[in-house]
């Protein structure tokens, strides 16, 4: 399973192709808490840590 | 289509909380026909964490004829996967929470991988000019493997200095920890449950910390906290739906349709954990509705 949309999540590929991990995906957004207690994202899109290299 | 449900409802571990969102999810999809015409059915096991309970589950699933299993979280998980594989059941989950299940070829886990969250927030910090990062790990052979084969090497590649500082998991000096990493220009932990990361932030802020504080993916921290909360960080696999504004426009229709399908079946108020079990029960059903999947299995193969 390639490039599948996953709900509220970012594109993923279930093929343990990643070192043989089990997991889909490598991508980590970054919130902080606000006063009243939200979350803002802190980063405009997921960081990818499969594409670092 | 019968899905088994696999969380721990008790021990030391328990989120009971994360079958209300599976449970939601599935009412959401048969309202709206299911996947390929057919309804589902969601086939619970509530565990304890111990691997026995985990193996019985896993025979009741093949009993059941179940499609596939879903993981909410339950830590003798390994236990249950020599049964479901022989019975080619795959377990799909979203966080990799027990060493045999991290490269397990019959286990698909829809969130980030474990190991990426750490090289992720050293990129995140590399990325805004931090030069020192020292989280706060539990003492164990594992942690240690991860700190010299990934986040050491991460570190190196993103021109940061980095140090794991470890804890015993059983009996923390959390003030001694957070004087341990005073100097850190960012500290916290990138893997904790939610009563460590109330621990962590409690201390490294009556410490005086000045640094920036990463708190794992611990959403429940204004209420454990108060104000200590503000300005902690943290990391997470998906869009919140506190931030709907932040998320990209279709992910912001997804948030709505979650809140929606939680009203509707009478949550007003936010489920702490429920959005990530909704949300591998959507996902699950994309691949379902995509994938061929034998749909009945006779009990015992």
């Amino acid at each position: 399973m390639k490039n599948l949309d996953s709900f509220l999540g970012p594109q993923i590929t279930c093929d343990h192709a990643w070192f043989g991990n089990s997991a889909c995906s490598t991508a980590v957004l970054f919130y902080r808490f606000q006063p009243n207690g939200a979350l803002k994202a802190q980063v405009p899109d997921f960081i990818e840590v499969a594409k670092l290299g | 289509m019968k899905i088994g449900y696999l969380n721990n409802a008790s021990g030391a571990f328990a989120v009971p909380e994360l079958q209300i969102g599976a449970e939601v999810a599935v009412a959401h999809l048969n309202r709206n026909g299911g996947v390929r015409n057919r309804p589902f059915e969601l086939v619970t096991c509530p565990t304890d964490g111990a691997p026995e309970q985990s193996h019985q589950c896993a025979e009741k699933f093949v009993c059941e004829k179940v499609a596939v299993v879903v993981q909410g979280v339950d830590t003798g998980a390994d236990a249950a996967m020599p049964v479901l594989s022989a019975a080619a059941i795959p377990l799909v989950g979203h966080v990799q929470f027990t060493p045999g299940l991290m490269n397990h070829k019959n286990a698909f886990f829809f969130g980030a991988a474990a190991v990426a969250y750490g090289t992720a927030a050293l990129k995140y910090y590399a990325d805004q000019e931090v030069k020192t990062v020292a989280w706060l790990l539990p003492e164990s052979p594992a942690t240690h493997a991860f700190t010299d084969t990934v986040l050491v090497p991460a570190a190196k590649r993103f021109g940061l200095s980095y140090r794991s500082v470890y804890y015993p998991a059983g009996s923390p000096d959390w003030a001694g920890l957070a004087r341990a990493v005073k100097t850190a220009e960012a500290s916290g932990s990138i893997a904790a449950t939610e009563e460590q990361c109330t621990h962590i932030v409690r201390a490294l802020r009556e410490a005086g910390y000045a640094g920036r504080i990463l708190a794992a993916s611990c959403t429940g921290l204004p209420e454990s906290v108060g104000n200590q909360s503000i300005g902690v960080e943290l990391s997470s696999d998906f869009w919140h739906p506190t931030d709907p504004l932040s998320a990209p426009p279709a992910n912001q229709a997804e948030i709505e349709e979650y809140r929606t399908a939680m009203k509707a079946a009478g949550h007003d108020e936010p489920v702490a954990g429920a959005v990530m079990s909704f949300a591998d029960i959507m996902t699950l059903a994309r691949v379902l509705s995509t994938s061929d999947v034998r749909l009945n299995r006779p009990c015992g193969q």
